[in-house]
């Protein structure tokens, strides 16, 4: 093929694909938001790193965040500059210089010391959030603050949540037009989950909605009694944005506490006790918070089957038509494919083995119970699969507008669980429940980098691994998709079949999926590195191991194309 | 004024020699708490269960127990080597112990008390603090360390259930 019919046909496609996905997109030369576009799916324009020559990427510039723990940020770039939240509270913000890494501001918020004892999992902090000359920032505090982001001086705060009930804020704020929208943590410290909403110039709060519906709104009847005030249903992870729709999309935890005794039949014939809206997908218009559909993937949840993971946005041609979808790996290892505009279910399969649910009923969108395989009070279900972790975590997928493809960090774990009495105390971890982790599937591998078909929901290719918690994934139109792992190995992989490409050891564990941007007409690819500390204790020995896969640390790295 | 300086000495000297040890003792009545004190003396150090130094009122203090701090304070001032597990080789209770454990505590120190952070590691509390294991772990556990994380269970777990982790989590030391 001649090298002319080559870009001809490159511009094609690039622009069918445009076309195609309006939500996309998003993520060229800088990288704006947490997940590169509002669709989050961490697929970037950008190919001067392409398949041929990712084996010339050396390190550009690296730079210390100056705390330990783990890190779980996003960096995102605007212009030619680096926002970077680090871990514990966060402890700092920084502005670096995209180039070279050098420290343009530093903003270091104003903790109390006590904010570590309610905060369940890791003192993360994953990103933050611009508009408008302004850097959005959630506390561990639960509080948000904006800083000018020229200088990082403070430009209001606001108490979203009291830190002292259990409420903390891990993720980052989504813009929406001129507001800012964050959710925030406390599913095992028995809070009731909502949206807020807040003005971007003054940080007035302008609507709030509730997960859980209060009496006399639909959806309260499936409680039992009173536990709806303390039914969890939080919004600790990110939302996406349908600009065309203006629905912000946002899913919700687990319900609260894990026992399922106290809010429902104890039963997996489940009654009208559901817990709405708890482990759901909600869609909320972006100017008044209304929710305007719902669907809930775990009713009466007593795996820990939090739903938060990140809705992906992509319009798909699913039987001879486009469909406007909302792409989910949740966590009890189904791949739902709605349809965004409605909530209707258009698929949802198995990503992962899973043996608490036979199938997902295609005409009430509800998963089909193994009833074995439902903890009860006291009553052990043993060997459930996925565990508590998921088929899929946090850990962002990256959805490639190039291959079509969905690439998914999953998990190879089975856990066995019972409900447990326990009394609620305000701002104290509530769990009525017991569990052992500790266990891994069948195949011998912890972890997989999954490549999947989302229209046909099959499996492509995947990478195994030895170790659980792999960084979240991202891929590019250099026909690459790239991946970190807890021993800090950051990987480039042909996002076509798989071939590892590249490899690199950054010296500390890695969470997050990096990300990449233009500077002077060069393509950077950055990575924030510091092995997770929090979640591995869940998992006893194979915690242990992932513990001393490498050390704590904190560090921006970038790379570079060197000839 | 080095005369009075010397007579103290001599004074003290002469007590630290003829008292081995002073031990407070409170008697509490429906509205008052007074505090005695007992010698022991030298002499008696061969028996030291036994006391013969009379019992007698340091100092007049009567407290109002109307004031609520008033009386669990005696009970804070005791030596922490001095408390101890009430279950302890309690065989019977360590199943119990375990899933307790499990329940309130593995998501931070790993189920079984198995996990890789060694700070968290509470199959170390033998080799770290000895006899004050125990110690360590009810103040510890009451209290919270909320600095690094740990939060108080004051109000959640009552003392019959940390005391049956705690018998749990001593079948599991490590070592040294």
């Amino acid at each position: 093929m001649k090298p002319i019919n080559r870009i001809l046909i490159a511009g094609v496609l690039g622009a069918t694909f445009a076309l195609a996905t309006s939500v996309n997109a998003q993520s060229g030369k800088e990288w704006t938001m947490y997940g590169g576009d509002y669709a989050n799916t961490r697929y970037s324009s950008l190919n001067q790193i392409n398949t041929k020559n990712v084996g010339k990427l050396r390190v550009a510039w690296i730079r210390s965040l100056g705390s330990l723990e783990s890190q779980e940020a996003t960096p995102v770039v605007v212009g030619d500059t680096m926002y970077v939240s680090t871990s514990s509270g966060p402890r700092y913000v920084v502005a670096l210089n995209a180039k070279d890494g050098t420290i343009k501001w530093k903003y270091e918020p104003e903790l109390p010391r006590d904010f570590m004892s309610t905060v369940c999992c890791g003192l993360a902090s994953r990103g933050v959030a611009y508009a408008n000359g302004r850097v959005f920032v959630t506390r561990l505090d639960a509080k948000m603050v904006a800083l000018d982001a020229k200088t990082g001086k403070e430009l209001w705060s606001t108490t979203v949540m009291e830190y002292q009930l259990g409420h903390s804020i891990t993720s980052p704020p989504l813009i929406v037009k001129d507001l800012v929208v964050t959710g925030y943590a406390g599913g095992e410290y028995g809070v009731r989950g909502a949206l807020q909403a807040y003005r971007q110039d003054t940080g007035e709060m302008v609507w709030k909605t509730h997960t859980i519906p209060g009496p006399g709104e639909p959806g309260n009847e499936s409680w039992k009694g009173d536990s709806w005030k303390i039914g969890g249903g939080s919004t600790w992870y990110v939302g996406s944005y349908d600009p065309k729709l203006n629905l912000v999309y946002w899913s919700t935890s687990n319900a609260g506490p894990w026992g399922g005794h106290t809010r429902g039949n104890d039963s997996s014939d489940i009654g009208p006790y559901t817990n709405l809206h708890t482990a759901s997908q909600l869609a909320f218009d972006g100017d008044t918070g209304k929710i305007v559909w719902h669907y809930q993937m775990t009713p009466a949840d007593v795996w820990d089957y939090d739903g938060v993971n990140e809705a992906v946005l992509a319009d798909l041609s699913i039987g001879g038509r486009k469909v406007p979808a909302l792409m989910k790996a949740d966590r009890n290892g189904f791949f739902y494919v709605l349809n965004r505009e409605n909530g209707n279910l258009l698929s949802a399969e198995p990503f992962v083995n899973v043996n608490w649910a036979k199938r997902i009923d295609k005409a009430t969108g509800r998963p089909v119970e193994d009833p074995a395989k439902r903890p009860q009070l006291k009553k052990w279900a043993r060997n459930v699969c996925p565990n508590l972790f998921g088929g899929k975590n946090w850990e962002p997928m990256s959805y490639s507008l190039q291959t079509g493809l969905v690439y998914i960090p999953t998990f190879n774990l089975c856990m066995d669980i019972a409900g447990k009495e326990e009394e609620y105390e305000a701002g104290k971890f509530y769990l009525a429940s017991e569990f052992d982790l500790d266990k891994a599937d069948a195949g011998g591998h912890l972890s997989e980098l999954l490549a999947w078909n989302p229209i046909t929901q099959k499996r492509v290719w995947g990478i195994k691994e030895d170790l659980p918690i792999l960084g979240g994934a991202m891929s590019t139109a250099g026909g690459l998709m790239f991946y970190g792992d807890p021993r800090g190995i950051l990987k480039a992989v042909d996002a076509m079949n798989g071939a590892i490409l590249w490899k690199f050891g950054v010296g500390t564990g890695i969470v997050q999926s990096p990300i990449t941007y233009m500077a002077d007409g060069k393509q950077y690819l950055a990575v924030v590195a510091g092995r997770i500390k929090g979640p591995p204790s869940f998992l006893g020995k194979i915690g242990q191991r992932v513990i001393d896969a490498s050390a704590e640390g904190g560090l921006v790295v970038a790379f570079e194309l060197v000839e | 004024m080095p005369v009075l300086k010397a007579g103290w000495s001599s004074l003290s000297n002469w007590w630290n020699n003829r008292i081995t040890r002073r031990h407070f003792v409170t008697r509490r009545g429906k509205n008052i708490l007074a505090v005695f004190s007992r010698s022991v003396r030298k002499k008696n150090t061969m028996n030291p269960t036994r006391y013969r130094g009379a019992i007698r009122p340091v100092a007049a203090i009567v407290l109002l127990t109307l004031l609520p701090f008033g009386t669990p304070k005696a009970e804070q001032s005791a030596p922490k080597a001095a408390v101890q597990n009430p279950f302890a080789g309690r065989a019977d209770l360590v199943d119990e112990g375990r899933s307790l454990f499990n329940q309130y505590c593995s998501h931070c120190h790993g189920p079984n008390a198995v996990q890789g952070e060694r700070p968290r590691d509470l199959r170390r509390l033998g080799i770290r603090y000895g006899d004050k294991a125990p110690a360590v772990f009810y103040e510890t556990v009451s209290t919270g360390l909320t600095n690094v994380g740990m939060p108080s269970w004051k109000g959640v777990l009552t003392d019959d259930v940390l005391w049956r982790m705690f018998t749990y989590l001593q079948t599991v030391q490590t070592q040294p």
